[in-house]
């Protein structure tokens, strides 16, 4: 059985159980990052909808002193931090949130497949949010990793099977396989 | 694929420049050990809507030198292409054209 179909307007990814599994929790630990903290208390004004509303408004504070951020919001300028700073404080938010609604896109995606009881359908629309997501994955494991250079990663392709690392970087080939399988088809 | 124009209302106080500075900026995409080429030349073909062989050519550029002008013109221009590049993973700059 292909891993990987065309049928209709959508791709079709069979994966097993524990594929779905680490898929989900991959997605999520980037979502998790993406949430960030919120910059001010809500006053909520004893109203839920109140603070539902002002929680969806109030701007999110991203630690870009992660690694994994830095690189999913990278400086536009080079030479001019001032420049890039402002930038990042127009673009960013749009980006976060564009990214979560990605994101969101994947994991509804995974959990529609019942743990990989039914192929995962990726319609031909939702196709760029999978690949941004799974970029934005395989981004998050690289930099976990340590790989920072084609150096790095070289030294990674060659751990043993004993160190914990290779296992990462087993599951960060997985997701390029994936990204290629569903490039191949679009 | 959705690209947005990065943006609100706001005015951002910049230097005057003259029509031929304004169009001289470059947005550049630089390699990274991970993106793969096929997801690579993919961005080039479905943001900037070039054809396959520019858009792979442009990525060989990237992968063997280590970097690559991707669009040229106006700044605001230049801004939402590497907004739109940082969305798709890639690492963008922007510079003045040299």
């Amino acid at each position: 059985m292909k891993r990987f179909q065309r049928k209709r307007s959508s791709v079709w990814l069979r994966l097993a159980p524990e594929e779905t599994d680490i898929l989900t929790s991959l997605v999520e630990q980037v979502t998790g990052l993406l949430e960030g903290e919120p910059t001010a208390p809500v006053d909520d004004q004893g109203d839920p909808f109140a603070l539902w509303q002002a929680e969806m408004e109030q701007p999110v504070a991203l630690d870009l002193d992660d690694p994994v951020l830095a690189r999913l919001f990278p400086d536009a300028y080079a030479d001019d931090p001032h420049a890039s700073g402002e930038f990042r404080r127009l673009t960013q938010e749009r980006q976060r949130q564009q990214r979560l609604a990605d994101s969101g896109l994947v994991l509804a995606a995974l959990a529609a497949s019942a743990r990989g009881e039914r192929p995962v359908e990726i319609p031909f629309a939702d196709a760029s949010a999978w690949l941004k997501t799974l970029t934005a994955v395989r981004l998050a494991l690289a930099i976990r990793l340590g790989i920072e250079t084609e150096t790095d990663m070289a030294t990674v392709e060659a751990l043993s099977s004993d160190d914990p690392r290779s296992y990462v970087y087993q599951v960060y080939e997985w997701a390029g396989y994936l990204q290629e399988g569903l490039l191949s088809l679009l | 694929m959705t690209t947005q124009a990065a943006g609100d209302t706001e005015t951002i106080e910049r230097p005057v420049e003259s029509p031929a500075e304004e169009m001289a900026w470059v947005t550049i995409v630089w390699d990274d050990p991970v993106n793969l080429m096929a997801y690579v030349t993919y961005v080039f073909r479905s943001y900037f809507g070039y054809p396959e062989r520019k858009a792979h050519s442009l990525m060989m550029q990237v992968h063997t030198k280590g970097k690559a002008v991707v669009s040229s013109g106006r700044r605001e221009q230049m801004e939402t292409d590497a907004d739109a590049m940082h969305s798709f993973g890639l690492w963008a700059t922007i510079e003045k054209a040299s």
